[in-house]
């Protein structure tokens, strides 16, 4: 029954699941060890050849004049293809499916979650690692330690956990959304980059209830190696300039009889872990809200990123690179996902969803460039175990960087255990 | 996004030197890797990384003044002016002017500049579009930024009435774009030419070579107008990356006491290729491919007991001169010249040039008889391994003057 809960409860707002980043498992067991995870099995197809490089756009670096994210493929944000056809580029890049403008079958990930609760103590051990197999080998197939952390709840009164090891983002609410058995639909949002990163270090997590006001209040802080951005853009492993990253989200909730409410403001401030001068600096805030009325649940997400120029010593998730130039973003997301409970058969559950994500961003010196992208698909709910999705994604260059066929059609079915 | 504000460089006499020759200060320097520094921040923010680059309008005329020349002169008062450097190379003297700097930067990209063209005749060349300016790609202030580019031709219908003015703009146009030849372009502040003096045309100081001046022009950027100085076509080179070809560029310099070089005020004498591998000398139609991307060394005049001891080739009328050398140089290196060598007709050729043994400067057979200090390969082969130190820094460097001819 608690199984079915956590399923449910996960396909129909993920977000609502795992408030404190961890995903707990999709099934109960008494033994304190638990194995759980899933097989994420992927087919898309993205127009012209995979990426958003024109082919007369010589500038140097290519990624400075395109977002290299768009066409993205799954639920890791990997891009169709990142082949710049030999023009050199300085690491603002996705992980590459490598499937080019080709329809392909894909496993994007196979996860194993490992649970261990000690008996009689007030700890949670928790480690999930990820096997990514990819076309081209080298580099690209990994086996990703994705989350490895304890968490100490010291008070059975109070509703503080402690976390050291490896874990999720605490800025905005898109993270809970990061594995693919959780998310909604199928990829990211054009914002993810900046927000869904894991990374090591120290987290603090507090939630009071108030009980007379239906309404609870959070915090959510971390100081860690590196801030919440993704792992291409900056190294989690290692602290390059010996100062954490400080980051944190402040939320309210109020949950009604028929109404969720949740609302955040996250900040995150820090040396930028792509380089090694603990003064070039990094900041960003963000502002979230959640609001679930029955079957439907809206939610959006607001950030602005700043990021001080560096020198020529970048080194991020995909090797040594050059310049650590500056940068600024902002962008969000507004995204609306209606659920039908089908009852309790094979089917349990149809959820279709939509989001819009618009995103402006500037390299120093660079033309800043404003993207868009209208995003829709359909998730089918199969017993407790699988999950169908299907997903347009529609990317449009508004402004800054010409026009390129990089509109993707993908599909995921992930099968949990 | 903030851009850092530029470290001082250390404290050394090269500082001094900068005033005169436009040395750079390499060792010691405490500052993160990389700095760039386009011509509009050594004319603005930054100008006291390279201060002997620009010759602000009005003032002294450093290298034209005694005691490099036997009058005073003093920069147009309408203008400031890019201050003209003697050097040397492949071997004869050279002009250049200095419009960029990189510290700490192991490579240096070239960027697109779009040009719009109405035909391109494979024996004429392209048809500007009349009226057209160049639309450059990337702005001064990125780590990306170089006067190097790279010209890529827009074919437009003859007759072409829009507007274009901004890379975004030329993308979308969706015209057929032809690869070009590579260009060396300065953004520049506006107004900012050549140094010299009032109504006169620039000088190569020492040998006093007229040189062909430079006028700002003006082209696009993210749709504004912008000011850049022209170099010249065909200057560079680049791989298939878009990285620049460089050229070493060597600073002669002495031991200090703590073993760090102390450069010297002498003429740079710029090479064929990188560091270790000279090319041979191309320069179609007298236009030398090379030298435009300098990597900056340190050549240490050392020497060894047993060794012949270097000179440094100063006429003897030139006895001010003669003494600010010997005063940072040591009287021994400025060895006095013979009546031969003062008889050369092309002596003035060899002001300042350095010699691997001054003893010849005596001699009946001057100048042949010297083996100089003027290219790479004499460089190179007759300084020990120990005598070069990599400054770190790149500089674009202008070639006003080559094989003489003014460019």
């Amino acid at each position: 029954m608690i199984a079915a809960l956590l399923v449910l409860l996960a396909a129909a707002a993920p977000a609502e699941a795992t408030e404190d980043s961890y995903s707990e498992p999709a099934t109960a067991a008494p033994s304190p060890l638990r194995v759980n995870g899933y097989i994420d099995v992927g087919f898309a197809k993205a127009q012209g050849n995979g990426t958003s490089f024109p082919a007369n756009d010589l500038r140097t670096p290519a990624d400075y004049g395109v977002d290299a994210f768009a066409p993205a493929v799954n639920s890791r944000g990997d891009a169709a293809s990142t082949d710049s056809s030999g023009r050199f580029t300085n690491g603002f890049l996705p992980r590459s499916a490598g499937i080019g403008g080709n329809g392909s079958f894909l496993i994007n990930t196979v996860d194993f979650d490992v649970r261990y609760l000690p008996p009689g103590a007030p700890l949670l051990i928790f480690a999930r690692a990820q096997l990514v197999p990819r076309f081209g080998a080298g580099s690209d197939t990994r086996v990703v330690v994705e989350q490895a952390f304890g968490r100490l709840t010291p008070f059975s009164n109070h509703e503080l956990a402690l976390f050291l090891g490896k874990f999720d983002s605490v800025f905005g609410i898109e993270y809970l959304d990061n594995e693919a058995n959780l998310r909604t639909g199928v990829t990211p949002s054009l914002i993810a980059r900046y927000t869904t990163g894991q990374s090591i270090g120290g987290k603090a997590f507090y939630r009071r209830q108030i009980p007379s006001l239906w309404m609870a209040v959070s915090a959510n802080i971390a100081a860690t190696n590196q801030g919440t951005l993704t792992e291409t853009l900056q190294p989690a492993e290692a602290s390059l300039t010996g100062v954490p990253v400080v980051s944190g989200r402040f939320g309210v909730e109020l949950n009604l009889r028929f109404i969720e409410v949740k609302l955040g403001a996250s900040g995150m401030y820090g040396p930028r872990n792509d380089q090694r001068e603990s003064g070039v600096k990094q900041r960003m805030w963000g502002f979230d809200a959640r609001v679930v009325l029955g079957g439907l649940a809206v939610s959006a997400e607001l950030i602005d990123i700043d990021q001080d120029a560096g020198g020529f010593d970048k080194i991020d998730g995909l090797g040594p690179q050059t310049i650590a130039s500056g940068f600024a973003a902002r962008g969000g997301y507004v995204q609306a996902a209606y659920s039908l409970t089908l009852g309790g058969g094979a089917f349990r559950k149809l959820t279709g969803y939509g989001r819009y994500g618009r995103r402006h961003a500037q390299f120093e010196a660079f033309t800043p460039i404003t993207v868009d992208r209208i995003t829709a698909g359909l998730r089918l709910d199969l017993w407790e175990s699988l999950a169908l999705k299907g997903e347009v994604l529609v990317n449009r260059e508004l402004a800054g960087t010409p026009s390129v066929p990089n509109n993707i059609i993908t599909s995921s079915a992930v099968y949990s255990w | 996004m903030r851009t850092p504000s530029p470290a001082p460089r250390p404290t050394c006499l090269a500082l001094l030197l900068a005033a005169t020759l436009g040395s750079a200060c390499g060792e010691g320097a405490a500052e993160p890797p990389g700095r760039a520094y386009s011509l509009l921040a050594l004319a603005g923010a930054s100008r006291n990384v390279l201060p002997a680059a620009i010759t602000l309008r009005g003032a002294p005329l450093t290298l034209l003044s005694p005691p490099y020349a036997s009058a005073a002169a003093t920069q147009a008062p309408d203008t400031d002016g890019l201050t003209v450097f003697a050097g040397f190379a492949d071997a004869r003297p050279a002009a250049y002017v200095t419009t960029e700097l990189w510290d700490q930067f192991p490579r240096v990209w070239a960027q697109p500049v779009y040009q719009l063209v109405t035909a391109i005749d494979p024996l004429a060349g392209p048809t500007p579009l009349a009226g057209a300016l160049p639309i450059f790609s990337v702005r001064p202030g990125s780590g990306f930024y170089s006067p190097f580019w790279t010209i890529e031709y827009v074919v437009v219908p003859a007759g072409y009435a829009g507007t274009m003015t901004s890379l975004a703009e030329v993308m979308s146009a969706g015209f057929a774009i032809v690869p070009g030849p590579n260009v060396y372009r300065s953004i520049a502040p506006a107004g900012l030419g050549l140094a010299r003096t009032a109504g006169n045309t620039p000088l190569r100081p020492l040998t006093f070579d007229p040189l062909v001046n430079r006028l700002p022009q003006q082209g696009w950027l993210e749709g504004a107008q912008v000011a850049y100085l022209e170099w010249g076509q065909g200057r560079f080179n680049i791989d298939d990356h878009r990285v620049v070809q460089e050229t070493v560029l060597f600073q002669f310099a002495l031991r200090g006491k703590d073993g760090t070089p102390v450069l010297l005020e002498l003429p740079r004498v710029s090479g064929t290729g990188p560091f270790r591998s000279p090319r041979a000398v191309n320069a179609p139609g007298g236009v030398p491919q090379f030298g435009a991307l300098s990597h900056e060394y340190a050549a240490v005049l050392a020497t060894r007991a047993g060794d012949p001891l270097p000179g440094i080739f100063v006429p003897k009328a030139m006895s001010a001169l003669r003494d600010r050398i010997a005063a940072s140089a040591g009287a021994a290196l400025v060895p006095m010249p013979g009546q031969v060598a003062e008889d050369t007709p092309e002596r003035d050729q060899f002001i300042l040039r350095v010699a691997l043994d001054g003893a010849c400067f005596a001699a009946g057979d001057f100048p042949s008889g010297c083996t100089w200090l003027d290219t790479q390969a004499n460089i190179e082969s007759n300084l020990p391994n120990t005598a070069f130190v990599d400054t770190g820094r790149f500089s674009a460097n202008a070639l006003l003057l080559f094989d003489g001819a003014a460019l």
